[in-house]
């Protein structure tokens, strides 16, 4: 027996040890979907490449040919290994394995009969010969019947395999189209090689197909090693996204631009009530009407932000909430579009909402009305008795009820209502404002105020409140009498923020009422001067500002609210517009002198 | 002043007593403790209804939605505990009250209303809506009302009517103008301060 050593066989021998090295690899991840496949793609490839590396170094025609016949073994076998493989990897079946991969491998058997038996009729080679004109001893063939048929099966199974593959790269989203490039690749060469050499193109003297394959070794290694291949395909992460749609609390619908359900959860079909084969392909408005309406009237955004609703539903005949979230899909370069719609059940939270609102409003009404029966019989008291001081008292606590009543109620309309947004106010209007009004309830006090001529901040609208209460709290807690209470405001900017600071001579602000201002938070049983802080806390918070407690000297508190400065200080004092807050629709009405009818009326009218 | 009628409609007797004991000594005074009671007190010689809102059975806004289908030519004010909201735009009350109330603003609803009926249709109807706006501003923010349609038709309407309104009264007579400046509207205040009580 005679041997050649060309650097050829060389390659073909190192290939075939890194594809050995591969299988070993993939086959010991054997539990990540697709490893199987890919273990026997690489022991498959190992056997060819080394088959190949014996066949181009013998130089004998027995042993030449016998080795030649044998490497068709792992040729016939590869594609059929492939598109098990693209099967496994993209999670799609195709229509070739409808039956499983067995009847694939038909073929691939029969091509090792007709091989083995080709002396007998030939239907595979027509003639072999050796060819020793060149560097190297080489094998001519010429091809029988059978060989083309067996050509024309493996590049369908290739074909096939490298459609499902290439489909994928262009529908995956980011994370996959680096691993998706590198299989690309690695199922790419071999098709590029292989009409290269068949065009003629190709400059060696042998099948170049197994050293493509060294390419593709490369490409699954770099799709291994850098991209996770084995750790993370998307089968195993569609299944994660399955559990974990299974295990959310949320009902989710994903839905295709017509509205058909492409997936659900189990959630969502105890909400609809309905068995899950039932519902993949049929309409959203056939399984959920109600829920299918209240999409129907939401506008869609562009740019991929959910849009919220609600909607109720009857449940076991108990009617419940939820809130519904809609989110556009976009896949793949626009190629998948459709509808990602959650349910969250909101009921505890909507009864929660609903009891307190009530409790809120029932409180107030009643408490007004019975205000309203005392402030009458004590006014009763006051005409028969003019002289008694009491009656006021009686008065003064009753204003003191029905105004704790009414900072509830602002309360309620600063936080719980929907708009509430922070708008431009200017921080010296409101101020003056409330320095005013502070001052006219307490005619012995001098507030006195250090202010710029205008200082635009965005707040919402009842910040008048918080900085009234924070400006009542230095005077109403002030041990001194009311002449000698100094009390100041100041406000100033400072960079980005605007700084409304009230400063007093008073006893300071007790530390469970600064857990109040600071961080929202109560530490003991609350007495009600703490109501006015927490509204403080709530509002400068709600305004995106923040709160700070410091020492006067030499005696007192300082109390700082910081607010987000407004963009343009020119326009604070156009927007600004601190709403009022008058005691009754009476008063207001009467406060109200401003209306455009005074500037049409005619000086001359007064003359009567 | 004994022939001019006040009817006052509130389900806590307490309050409508309360209301009654100061209201006794100017006018003549019926009380009706709910909706249907109210309705049996109302006939042609009650000048003014102060009518609450929340009642169990027949509610005030019950009430008022029959009178004004009756077509009876009396002047209701609401009085009540009830925070105004947007649903009021659709009631036809002349005034809207908070309460508490006190002596002094239950005497100037009740002239209130007293003047509103000495005018003709087009004053009545911008004295309620401008009520209604007053009371929406005291209970609503103003991003709430800026937002709100109904709101916004509101103010045009009022808006349109002050300048008919404002064309009226430039051609009224002299005497006339006594008779309008005692209503206590501020709109008018700056035309001659004169004329304030």
């Amino acid at each position: 027996m005679a041997w050649q050593l060309p650097p050829v066989a060389f390659l073909h021998a190192g290939i075939c040890v890194a594809m050995a090295k591969i299988g070993t690899t993939a086959y010991r991840n054997g539990d990540v979907t697709g490893s199987r496949p890919l273990a026997l793609l690489a022991f498959t490839l190992a056997t060819w490449t080394g088959g190949n590396a014996f066949v181009l170094a013998a130089t004998d025609f027995a042993v030449k040919t016998a080795l030649h016949d044998f490497i068709y073994l792992p040729i016939a076998v590869l594609p059929v290994v492939l598109l098990w493989f693209a099967e496994s990897y993209t999670g799609h079946d195709t229509p070739l394995t409808r039956y499983g991969i067995a009847p694939l491998l038909v073929v691939p058997a029969a091509t090792q009969v007709v091989i083995w038996t080709n002396p007998f009729h030939g239907l595979f080679y027509t003639a072999r010969a050796l060819d020793r004109s060149g560097s190297l001893v080489t094998l001519a063939s010429e091809w029988g019947p059978w060989f083309w048929f067996h050509s024309a099966y493996s590049y369908l199974l290739v074909f096939v395999a490298s459609y499902y593959l290439l489909r994928m790269l262009i529908v995956s989203d980011d994370l996959y189209s680096g691993q998706s490039t590198a299989l690309l690749i690695g199922v790419c060469t071999p098709w590029l090689s292989n009409a290269l050499y068949l065009g003629g193109l190709f400059p060696f003297p042998t099948d170049p197909t197994p050293i493509a394959f060294s390419i593709t070794v490369v490409a699954f290694v770099v799709a291994i090693y850098r991209h996770r291949l084995l750790q993370l395909v998307p089968v195993a992460r569609e299944l994660a996204r399955d559990e974990l749609m299974d295990s959310l609390g949320e009902g989710v619908f994903v839905l295709d631009e017509q509205d058909r359900i492409v997936d659900c959860n189990q959630r969502a079909l105890d909400l609809v009530a309905v068995e899950r084969g039932s519902v993949v392909g049929d309409t959203l408005a056939s399984i959920a009407p109600d829920i299918a309406t209240k999409l129907d009237g939401l506008e869609t955004t562009e740019g991929g932000e959910p849009v919220a609703t609600e909607v109720a539903l009857r449940q076991d005949g108990r009617l419940r909430h939820y809130d519904v979230r809609v989110t556009r899909l976009r896949r793949g370069r626009g190629v998948l579009t459709g509808r990602l719609v959650s349910l969250r059940d909101v009921t505890e939270r909507r009864q929660r909402e609903q009891r307190l609102d009530v409790l809120n409003r029932t409180l107030r009404h009643d408490l007004r009305n019975e205000a309203n029966v005392v402030l009458g019989y004590a006014e009763l008291g006051q005409r028969q008795h003019p002289e008694a001081e009491w009656i006021e008292a009686i008065r003064e606590h009753v204003a003191g009820m029905v105004d704790l009543s009414e900072k509830v109620r602002q309360i309620e309309q600063a936080l719980d209502e929907e708009q509430v947004d922070p708008v431009a106010v200017d921080a010296v209007a409101v101020v003056e404002e409330v320095v005013d009004a502070v001052e006219h309830d307490h005619p012995d006090l001098d507030i006195t105020t250090s202010l710029p001529a205008t200082a635009s901040v965005r707040a919402i609208e009842l910040i008048d409140a918080a900085v009234r209460n924070a400006v009542e709290n230095a005077v109403v807690h002030n041990d001194n009498p009311d002449p000698l209470k100094d009390v100041s405001v100041r406000v100033a900017r400072d960079g980005d923020t605007v700084s409304i600071s009230v400063h007093d001579n008073g006893p300071g602000i007790h530390t469970d009422e600064q857990a109040v201002l600071l961080r929202g938070r109560e530490t003991q049983l609350d007495h009600v001067s703490g109501l006015g802080l927490w509204m403080i806390n709530w509002i400068v918070t709600r305004s995106g500002g923040e709160i700070e407690i410091g020492e006067n000297d030499p005696r007192g508190t300082v109390v700082t609210i910081r607010l987000p400065a407004g963009h343009d200080p020119a326009s604070g004092q156009t927007e600004s517009r601190p709403t009022p807050h008058g005691d009754s629709v009476a008063s207001d009405v009467a406060a109200n002198d401003d209306r455009p009818l005074r500037s049409n009326a005619t000086p001359d009218g007064g003359s009567s | 002043m004994g022939e001019t009628t006040i009817l006052i409609v509130d389900d806590e007797s307490a309050v409508t007593d309360v209301y009654a004991a100061h209201l006794e000594a100017e006018y003549d005074v019926r009380t009706a403790y709910g909706g249907s009671e109210a309705l049996e007190k109302l006939d042609g010689g009650v000048d003014a209804v102060l009518l609450d809102r929340r009642m169990p059975g027949m509610s005030g806004d019950d009430v008022l939605a029959h009178i004004r289908e009756e077509d009876y030519d009396v002047r209701v004010a609401m009085v009540t505990a009830v925070d105004p909201d947007f649903d009021i735009l659709d009631m036809g009350f002349d005034d809207y009250v908070v309460k508490p109330v006190s002596r002094d603003e239950l005497y100037e609803t009740v002239d209130r209303l007293l003047t509103y009926s000495d005018y003709d249709d087009t004053f009545q109807e911008y004295f309620s809506l401008v009520s209604k706006r007053a009371a929406l501003e005291t209970s609503k923010s103003q991003s709430a009302l800026e937002t709100n349609q109904e709101y916004q038709d509101l103010d045009d309407r009022i808006e349109a009517l002050e300048a008919d309104l404002d064309d009226a009264v430039m051609t009224l007579e002299d005497e006339e103008f006594g008779g309008l400046f005692r209503m206590p509207e501020p709109d008018f205040d700056s035309i001659d301060s004169a004329s304030q009580p």
